[in-house]
């Protein structure tokens, strides 16, 4: 690999977005992050040319501080150079199609510079062959998704720029997040995953030496008596990165973000970094003494993100809130995949375990080359109608033809219908999970069975309330501006053009695919969402209420952080602070001992009394004492 | 003659004060910048040593006039550096900061800035001495310097809180000095103290004096129990001393601890100082989410990252002191912009109490970016106090690895964990939200020394920066301070 | 065989009648000059002689005392006397002797003189406040004299409890330390400021003397012990809650005077030995004390010289209604902050009580200190808080001075007080 495409295409999108910060004017900022993005997909590419196969294949590094451990090394493989690809190009698309979206912004400065350093942030994670340099990206990222969730500062327009319904509250606890809140909720559980995450890296470091993953990666069995400690402490990170259960929370209302933003963080790259890191690093991992175990915890853990994620997304009302649910129930399933893979490559040598997990980053591209359009046409929707309410408005697909094609499209692949590029990649992950379930044996076909199957229900869900059926607009919609339309236009057609590729590819496979659980399930599940929300819409059912109303609080979740947890912090901190910091402390050495030494001092003064002759007693009764004193 | 140069880097600013005093007779502007420039030399000195390896040695004379003899190695300039760095900002930013605050109480600066110079000449001073009672008189000088200006330009009961200054400091002061007297009495009077002192003391005499060095530091560092005296005095102080007081002056004591105590502590204190450390600062970032006046809050976020310099102290190995040295220079440069930001608060919109700030981003975005890398700092993410807390976590790790420690972990992680919710839940209730105050705030030299200070905090995480101090701060804590007794 | 200088200090009181002629400071400003001037013909009190006499100097320009210089530069005299009387003693121990004699006139003297200087304002106060010193100084010099006397011909160890009680009585420490409040309290500022410098050098000096021609018993050493740790706790706590100049000064000298007293006591309760000090070197206890003492006066003295010397008001037991910013630095040195005057002393006392073995005595002493904090910072802001325009005087600018300079130079100093 040539070291220096690999850095233009990481830092050009950081220089150009510091250089936006000196530039005036909204348009000259967004279209030199523009160009900067372009460039650096294009080195991308150069990057990844000519393709190399396997894990950590070429590496290059300098040191940055070595006696920590710290180098600034890049990896390159399939892996690193496909998400690479991935990352650059999403970026451009995106960046383009925000030049539009966030015309005449309140906050163009603070939006352009954290675009391109998210950019950064993220190619250094894909690349990064050292921990500590992967750790700047994390954290970058981790920033960067803080700050542009926190986007529209001011908290207005609720009913455009909130996630849930201003006002709503349940049992005391607001049900509604304003930006900066959800910015807030983000970092802070991200935070609590870095911190473990942090610990894990040292330990790592201590305990084997070196950080880079591609020396780690060589040390083979020398590094299995690394334990257990250090590997659920790094699971930390990715769970919290990539929100899986119980950590889904922040994910949902990161929504409260500039639908480009959603698009490129929260669907498309961020959120991927953590299964990506998850997926990079089980070839060490797996050599570790207990590693089944770790492996099994990310199965299960994904497979429960994905279902129950899965849910929530078929139950919430907003949009933006729908595709975030699929986002964490997608994230769950490379999740649960790569656990999946993990537990079958054990037994297998380490060409079979790459093969297993290439299976579950193929599923980061497909969900992401579809998730990303499905965000950006939302976008327009939200832009053109005004709400963000699933239900407000309907019947879009007259009116906005381009955006419910691409939209059409994007949702047919995200759900994984054959031949778009979701149906392999899914069908091959699912069968993953599966196969993963049953080495440890549990029964995988039914979890597999209820992944495939939830799918479809909240994608058609999703159109089917918004283009074909709903009320009709009040005001006149017309379509999105091309630099809106065709990025995402581009990238559904995309998803249906690498359908066909991977056709192509695993065309002996199709078979078994077809005939597979999980493939029927789907098509159960297809089949149920298109009598339900497409073909004859607004059936009902009292019973199902209860369980919906569950789905639809997001399983009480907010209602545990938001309400008990930041509470007890909350009043613990205060009750300490009154009790303990004034009451005690302060009390005592402000209070109580000053007080005591002025009585003290007044009790001396008062000896003052100005007669000679009290004086001269106590002078010879003092004396008196001390004879005595010295006699005895 | 690199002595030579020692001596007059740190003299140049007090000798300069006396400049400065004329000079705020007719402005502000040619006080403070007077002031910045005195400690150019200083900074360029200490950046030698602490980017260059450089190293300094300067000798007053024999008998007494050892006392002032002086040293710069890169860790001691580690602090220097700081001291200089923060020094030259504050000075800046204090040109419009205390003719707001002069005309506020009708009375002339001229003593802020007599005393700017003794206070900045006495805390270098008393990080590069020698001799222990070197830095207890520099400490003291310094410290008397400072009290006039609280004294004259504080806020709320002044008087009171001076008087409050005054004591715990003299305290504190005078404890390590009767630890310095037992040392010195057994013959142990240069810093940093040799690895055969231990061996040579009689051990009920040693354990009393480390017991008094650690008090005193412990004083100044605010730890959790004695820390009561530091909310109330950075946050009546001027701003500006307060930008200085509370990154500078406190992470004294911590120095003191690496250099005195640390080499004679019996190996069984180890373990508590860690819990304390932890306990200190998960205690102080608590305290801080409680505060509604920001200058409070600042002080005890000061409490917690205090608890992070003894956790780090307490490792006992390179990584942990190379850590200590780094945190105070993160926790410096940090605070130093928060406190600024704060003074920027309190010179523009008249009040430091957070509940009537609120979506000040809009009030100046400049501001609140600078702010936001402040508090990174603290909260270690993406500038120096990222190197600061990947070293802090790699050394805890190195002295306690394994499964039993795991409890060690938790606690770790949950004092980020906390640092990251008062930082963060304070910049949302300052920046974020509706805006309650409109107006844009103006672009004077304050915000130019907040930004620039940002900035540097940025710059230098970033390599060849953070490689070359990181390497020359571990290279002599690895020669010099880790075989002591450790 | 009768020295010299002696004559010196009878021709001085001689001088009397002159008083009535000749306006009575350029008789005292003339007498600092005598006084300075003599420094050249007695190497080894030439310090003394000349602090004491540009002392004098400076009071004498800085008052009208009318008929009274003539008292001021009596004071300046004896004290210098008593000064070259130590040294001598301890030049020539073949005539301590009559030295020692010679220190106990000289205190006479400047008592009499003193109270002249206190009794000055001719206001009731002041002469109340004046007669208090004079009662409590009669008495314990009365008790020197008898306590000498019996110390060399009959009963060392009854004679040195006898001089004990005499300087308790003298310099007013606990429990005959009422009067002092009242006489700064009370008496003329001009008149205290004399009082802090000559009238408590002089009983420090003639300590020093007698302990070289008698030393110390030890069962006076344990009563001087005991009543110095007490008066210095007893007047710090005392001092905290003390509102105006005079009272609250007048604790710091009950202060400083039981830091001086401590140092002997100490030595002599505890044997004296050789000690070997950090920065001073090798030397015995003995002489450390009497660095201590003669410091401590020294400290003591300037300080509160510049202090009452700058009032204005008629007597000292209120505040001042001027700005004296010289007097910060006799206000830190008073507190003992490093580098200034008033730290040496203290660090030499407590380096001596851990020579000894005596941590407790070291560690009561550094309470002692952190104790006066506030008080301390309580007079400066009453040097500093009233309106200018700024009332700087010659006495108050020289001591300030000083107090730099000997704190700043006190490696040389320590060389050239050790006899």
């Amino acid at each position: 690999m040539s070291p220096e495409y690999a850095f233009l295409t990481i830092f050009l999108p950081l220089m150009a977005s510091v250089l936006s910060l000196f530039l005036p004017g909204e348009k000259a900022k967004a279209w030199l992050v523009v160009l900067g993005s372009l460039l650096s997909a294009v080195f991308s590419v150069l990057t990844y040319s000519p393709p190399v196969s396997g894990i950590y294949t070429e590496t290059y590094s300098v040191p940055w501080i070595p006696q920590l451990g710290i180098y600034i090394s890049l990896h390159l493989d399939q892996f690193s150079g496909v998400m690479g690809m991935l990352v650059a190009w999403l970026v451009f698309f995106i960046v383009l199609y925000s030049v539009k979206y966030m015309e005449g912004d309140y906050r163009p400065g603070w939006y352009w510079f954290f675009m391109g350093f998210f950019a950064t942030s993220m190619l250094i994670i894909t690349y990064a062959d050292n921990l500590w340099f992967l750790l700047v990206g994390w954290e970058g990222v981790g920033l960067a998704s803080w700050a542009l969730i926190g986007h529209w500062y001011k908290d207005d327009e609720p009913d455009v720029k909130w996630v849930g319904h201003p006002g709503d509250r349940v049992a005391l606890v607001d049900y509604s997040w304003p930006p900066s809140k959800a910015g807030l909720r983000a970092i802070l559980t991200i935070r609590i995953g870095d911190s473990a995450f942090l610990v894990s890296l040292a330990y790592i470091f201590v305990a084997l030496g070196t950080v880079q993953l591609s020396g780690l990666f060589r040390l083979g069995s020398a590094a299995s008596a690394l334990g257990l400690l250090p590997l659920f402490l790094f699971l930390m990170g990715p769970l919290t990165k990539s929100a899986q259960f119980p950590f889904t929370e922040w994910l949902l209302t990161a929504m409260t973000g500039p639908t480009s933003v959603s698009a490129l963080i929260h669907a498309a790259t961020m959120v991927n970094a953590g299964v990506y890191l998850l997926i990079v690093t089980a070839p060490i991992f797996a050599s570790v003494q207990g590693a089944q175990t770790y492996f099994l915890a990310v199965l299960i853990f994904g497979a429960l993100t994905a279902i129950l994620s899965s849910i929530i997304a078929l139950t919430v009302d907003e949009f933006k809130l729908v595709l975030a649910g699929s986002t964490a129930a997608n994230l769950g399933i490379i999740a649960a995949a790569t656990g999946g893979a993990g537990l079958l490559g054990l037994s297998g040598g380490g060409a079979a375990l790459i093969a297993l997990l290439w299976i579950a980053f193929m599923q980061i591209v497909g969900h992401a080359i579809s998730k990303a359009p499905l965000f950006m046409g939302y976008g327009a929707v939200i832009h053109e109608s005004g709400t963000k309410y699933l239900g407000a408005v309907g019947r879009l697909g007259r009116y906005m033809r381009a955006t419910s094609l691409a939209l059409w499209l994007a949702m047919l692949s995200l759900i994984g219908t054959p031949p778009f590029a979701g149906f392999f990649t899914k069908e091959m992950a699912v069968e993953n999970i599966s196969a993963g379930f049953d080495a440890v044996g549990l029964s995988g076909v039914l979890v597999a069975g209820l992944i495939a199957f939830l799918a479809p229900l909240y994608g058609l869900r999703l159109l089917g309330l918004s283009l074909v059926h709903g009320p009709e607009p009040k005001e006149h919609i017309h379509e999105a501006h091309p630099i809106m339309w065709v990025p995402y236009t581009v990238l559904a057609f995309a998803a249906l053009g690498v359908g066909g590729y991977l056709a192509y590819l695993y065309a002996d496979e199709l078979a078994r695919l077809v005939a597979s659980p999980g493939f029927l399930a789907f098509l159960v599940g297809f089949a149920a969402a298109l009598a339900l929300y497409v073909l004859r819409p607004g059936v009902r059912s009292r019973a199902l209420t209860p369980l919906w109303r569950i789905g639809y609080r997001r399983f009480y979740l907010p209602w545990l952080y938001d309400g008990v947890l930041a509470w007890v912090y909350h009043n613990l901190a205060h009750l300490i602070y009154w009790a303990v910091d004034r009451g005690v402390i302060d009390n005592l050495y402000h209070a109580a001992l000053p007080w005591a030494f002025s009585k003290i001092s007044a009790a001396f003064r008062r000896l003052q009394t100005g007669s000679l002759s009290w004086y001269l007693l106590y002078a010879i009764a003092g004396s008196l004492v001390l004879i005595l004193l010295v006699l005895l | 003659m690199t002595g030579l140069a020692l001596y007059a880097s740190i003299l140049l600013p007090i000798a300069l004060s006396l400049a400065a005093y004329v000079a705020a007779r007719r402005s502000t502007q040619a006080a403070a910048y007077i002031s910045a420039v005195a400690l150019l030399p200083l900074l360029a000195v200490s950046s030698l040593s602490l980017f260059g390896g450089s190293r300094y040695l300067g000798s007053a004379g024999t008998g007494l006039w050892s006392i002032f003899s002086l040293y710069l190695e890169p860790y001691n300039a580690a602090y220097v550096f700081t001291v200089a760095l923060v020094g030259i900002m504050v000075a800046i930013f204090s040109a419009p900061y205390m003719e707001h605050r002069a005309e506020e109480l009708g009375v002339r600066n001229t003593t802020f800035y007599l005393t700017y110079g003794f206070f900045l000449g006495g805390l270098a001073g008393a990080f590069a001495a020698q001799n222990l009672f070197g830095i207890y008189i520099f400490i003291e000088v310094a410290l008397i310097a400072s009290l006039f200006q609280v004294l004259y330009y504080g806020y709320g009961d002044r008087a009171r809180i001076a008087v409050m200054y005054l004591v715990w400091s003299h305290v504190a002061a005078l404890l390590m000095l009767a630890g310095f007297i037992v040392l010195y009495l057994n013959g142990v009077t240069t810093v940093p103290v040799p690895a055969t002192a231990a061996g040579a003391l009689p051990r009920d005499l040693l354990y009393l004096a480390v017991l008094l060095v650690l008090l005193g530091s412990f004083i100044k560092m605010a730890a959790l129990g004695v820390h009561m005296w530091l909310p109330y005095v950075h946050a009546e102080a001027p701003t500006p001393l307060s930008a200085l007081l509370s990154p500078v002056l406190v992470g004294f004591g911590g120095y003191v601890i690496s250099i005195v105590a640390l080499p004679l502590m019996p190996r069984s204190w180890f373990l508590p100082l860690t819990w304390y450390g932890i306990a200190t600062a998960i205690y102080g970032g608590m305290m801080a989410y409680t505060q509604s006046d920001i200058k409070r809050l600042f002080a005890y976020s000061t409490v917690s990252q205090m608890g992070y310099m003894i956790l780090a102290l307490s490792l006992r190995n390179v990584f942990g002191l190379t850590a200590a040295a780094l945190i105070y220079i993160s926790h410096g440069l940090g605070k130093a912009v928060l406190f600024m930001t704060a003074g920027y608060f309190i010179m523009h919109l008249h009040t430091r109490d957070i509940d009537r700030m609120g979506g000040l981003y809009g009030y100046n975005s400049a501001l609140a970016g600078a702010a936001v890398v402040g508090f990174l700092n603290l909260a270690g993410i993406l500038t120096i106090g990222m190197i600061s807390e990947i070293t802090l976590a790699t050394a805890l790790v190195k002295t306690y690895l394994g499964m039993e420690y795991i409890e060690l972990y938790i606690a770790f992680a949950a004092m980020l964990v906390v640092t990251g919710i008062y930082a963060f839940a304070t910049i949302r209730n300052v920046f974020f939200g509706p805006p309650k105050i409109g107006g844009a705030g103006p672009y004077d030299a304050a915000l130019v020394a907040i930004v620039s200070t940002a900035l540097l905090s940025v710059l230098l995480f970033l390599p060849p920066m953070s490689s070359s101090l990181w390497t020359n701060i571990s290279v002599y804590v690895q020669n010099r301070l880790v075989p002591v007794g450790l | 065989m009768i020295d010299p200088f002696f004559l010196v200090v009878l021709a001085f009181a001689a001088l009397a009648p002159l008083a009535l002629k000749v306006d009575g400071r350029y008789l005292a400003a003339a007498m600092g000059v005598a006084i300075f001037a003599m420094a050249f013909f007695v190497p080894e009190a030439a310090f003394f002689f000349t602090l004491l006499g540009v002392l004098a100097i400076a009071l004498a320009l800085d008052w009208p005392y009318g008929g009274l210089g003539l008292a001021l530069g009596l004071s300046a005299a004896s004290t210098a006397l008593a000064a070259y009387a130590y040294y001598r003693a301890v030049a020539a121990p073949q005539y301590a002797l009559n030295y020692a004699f010679a220190g106990l006139a000289a205190l006479a003297v400047s008592t009499a003189s003193v109270y002249g200087l206190l009794a000055s304002g001719r206001e009731r106060e002041n002469l109340e406040g004046a007669l208090k010193y004079l009662i409590f100084s009669a008495v314990g010099k009365t008790l020197m004299v008898l306590g000498f006397a019996i110390a060399l011909y009959i009963a060392p160890t009854l004679g040195w409890v006898l001089l004990a009680f005499g300087f308790v009585f003298e310099m007013g420490l606990v429990p005959a330390h009422l009067w002092m409040v009242d006489a700064f309290a009370l008496s003329t500022p001009k008149g205290v400021a004399a009082l802090t410098i000559f009238g408590e050098l002089t009983p420090l000096l003639v300590l020093l003397t007698l302990l070289n021609v008698v030393p110390m018993a030890k069962a006076a050493a344990f009563a001087l012990l005991v009543v110095a740790l007490t008066s210095m706790t007893f007047a710090n706590a005392a001092g905290l809650t003390a509102r105006t100049f005079g009272r609250i000064l007048a604790y710091s000298s009950i202060a400083h005077m039981s830091y001086a007293v401590a140092a002997a006591a100490l030595v002599f309760y505890f044997g004296n030995k050789p000690v070997s000090l950090p920065l001073v070197g090798t030397m015995s206890a003995f002489s450390v004390a009497s660095l201590v003492i003669v410091l401590e006066g020294l400290t003591s003295g300037l300080g509160k010289a510049g202090i009452f010397g700058a009032l204005t008001v008629r007597h000292a037991d209120t505040v001042p209604e001027r700005r004296v910013l010289s007097n910060t630095l006799n206000v830190l040195s008073l507190l003992g902050v490093p580098p200034l005057l008033g730290f040496w002393p203290k660090l030499l006392l407590i380096l001596l009580s851990l020579a000894l073995g005596q941590a407790g005595v070291a560690v009561l002493v550094i309470l002692n200190s952190a104790l006066a904090t506030p008080y301390y910072l309580r007079v400066f802001r009453q040097v500093v808080e009233p309106a200018g325009p700024s009332a700087d005087n010659a006495t108050s600018v020289l001591t300030s001075t000083l107090a730099v300079i000997l704190g700043v130079a006190a490696p040389l100093l320590l060389v050239a007080l050790i006899p």
